[in-house]
C-alpha cells in the first residue's frame, strides 16, 4: 500500500512536468493557451464564491452556536445504544456538512484515543468514507447556474449514510 | 432542495447562537464564517488558475482527447446524454482521478471544469437552473467520496504520532466502494423513475 501512496505523491509533479513539456513539443501557444485556462479558472471560482460564502455562514453558525455540540448531547444516549462512541457520532454528522469542521474533530478525536486504537482507526474510515457534500452540491451546481438540484442532494445523503455504514462494518471485520 | 436546507441551517444557526451563546454573538460568527470563505476561495482560485491553466494545455496538445477515448466504454454507461465526442468526457475523468488520487488542491478546479463542460455538451439542453440527469450523477459520483489515496487522513494520522498511517486504506476502500454504490444505483433509481412517470414530460417542466 505505501508504494502506492509514493505513486500518488509523484502524480503532481509528473502532471506539471509531463502536459506542458508535450504541448511545447506538439507546437502549442504554451504560454497564451496556459494564461486563458487560468483565467477561465479564476472565474469558476468567481462565479461559486456566493455558494461558499453562503454555505460558509450557515455551518459557522450551526457549529460556532454551539447547536452542534448540543446535538450531539442529545444522541449520545442513542450513541451508547448501538455501541458507538459519542465523538464518532458528531464526526459522522458533521463529516457531510463541513470539510474542515470534520478534520479538526478527527484530530481531536485521534489526538484522545491514539491514532492507531480500534476508535482512532474506524474515525479516520468515517472521515474518509465520504466526501463534504453539501460543500460539493453548492459548489459544483453553482457553478453551471443551476438551483434545482432535484434528487441529487437526497442521493448524497443516503450515499453518506451507506459509507458511515460500511466503514463500521470494515472495521469491524479487520478487528479494529 | 439545497435552497430549503440552507434556510433550515442558518436559521436553527441563528437562534442556537442567540439562546446559547447571547444575540452579539451572530455577527462575530458571521464575520469569522465569511471570513473563512473568501479564504478558501483565495487559496482556490491560485489553484485553479494553475490546474486550469495545465488543463487547457492538455486540452490543446490533445492529450484530453487521449485521455476521453481511454475512458469513453466507461463514462458513456455512466452518461448517457453526452455525446461520442464531448469533452466531457475526458474532463470528467481527469476530476474522478484527482479525487482518487487524494490531489485535494486540483479536485475542486477540475470538478468544476468537468461542470461546465457536461452543462455544454446535454443535449437538448435541461431548462435553465434546473440539473440535467448528466450533472446529478456527477455530483453524486463526486460527493460520495471516492479515494483510492486518502492524502489528508494520512496527514492527520501522522500528525496524531500513527505508526501506521495508511492502515486505514483498506477499510476505506470499502467504505468509499460502498458509498459510490448506493450513490451511482440511486441516481440511476431516480432516472428510471422519471422516465418511467413521465417520457413526454421536458426536464423542469411543471413540477418539483
Amino acid at each position: 500500500m505505501m508504494s502506492f501512496v509514493a505513486v500518488a505523491q509523484l502524480v503532481t509533479p509528473l502532471f506539471l512536468l509531463v502536459i506542458p513539456l508535450y504541448a511545447l513539443a506538439r507546437g502549442v501557444d504554451v504560454y497564451g493557451v496556459f494564461l486563458r485556462g487560468a483565467a477561465e479558472g479564476l472565474r469558476s471560482i468567481a462565479r461559486v464564491a456566493p455558494a461558499i460564502i453562503c454555505m460558509f455562514t450557515a455551518v459557522g453558525l450551526l457549529s460556532d452556536s454551539g447547536a452542534l455540540d448540543a446535538a450531539g448531547r442529545a444522541i449520545s444516549p442513542v450513541a451508547q445504544f448501538v455501541g458507538l462512541p459519542a465523538d464518532l457520532i458528531m464526526l459522522a454528522l458533521i463529516r457531510p456538512v463541513s470539510g474542515s469542521g470534520g478534520l479538526t474533530l478527527l484530530t481531536k478525536i485521534l489526538d484522545s484515543v491514539g491514532p492507531d486504537s480500534p476508535e482512532g482507526i474506524l474515525a479516520s474510515t468515517i472521515q474518509g468514507s465520504t466526501d463534504t457534500a453539501l460543500y460539493i452540491m453548492a459548489v459544483y451546481f453553482s457553478s453551471v447556474g443551476v438551483t434545482r438540484t432535484r434528487h441529487a442532494p437526497f442521493v448524497a445523503l443516503m450515499s453518506a449514510l451507506a459509507g458511515i455504514a460500511a466503514s463500521v462494518v470494515a472495521c469491524r471485520f479487520i478487528g479494529a | 432542495m439545497l435552497g430549503a436546507v440552507w434556510v433550515v441551517m442558518l436559521t436553527v444557526g441563528t437562534v442556537a447562537a442567540v439562546v446559547l451563546d447571547g444575540p452579539s454573538s451572530v455577527a462575530r460568527i458571521v464575520a469569522d464564517s465569511t471570513r473563512d470563505a473568501v479564504q478558501l476561495c483565495l487559496g482556490l482560485a491560485g489553484l485553479a488558475g494553475l490546474w486550469s491553466g495545465v488543463s487547457a494545455l492538455a486540452d490543446e496538445s490533445g492529450l484530453t482527447v487521449a485521455l476521453a477515448r481511454a475512458v469513453k466504454p466507461i463514462t458513456r454507461r455512466l452518461f448517457p446524454g453526452l455525446s461520442a465526442d464531448s469533452e466531457a468526457h475526458g474532463a470528467i475523468a481527469a476530476s474522478v482521478s484527482a479525487n482518487l488520487l487524494g490531489l485535494g488542491g486540483a479536485a475542486t478546479p477540475l470538478g468544476l471544469r468537468a461542470m461546465e463542460a457536461i452543462s455544454r455538451s446535454v443535449l437538448p439542453p435541461p431548462a435553465p437552473g434546473v440539473a440535467s440527469d448528466e450533472m446529478c450523477t456527477f455530483v453524486v459520483l463526486i460527493a460520495s467520496g471516492l479515494t483510492l489515496v486518502p492524502t489528508s487522513i494520512m496527514a492527520v494520522r501522522s500528525h496524531a504520532g500513527s505508526l501506521a498511517p495508511a492502515i486505514v486504506t483498506g477499510p476505506l476502500l470499502i467504505a468509499t466502494t460502498c458509498s459510490t454504490a448506493t450513490a451511482l444505483a440511486l441516481d440511476a433509481a431516480f432516472r428510471r423513475a422519471r422516465r418511467a412517470t413521465s417520457t413526454r414530460m421536458p426536464l423542469g417542466g411543471t413540477r418539483r
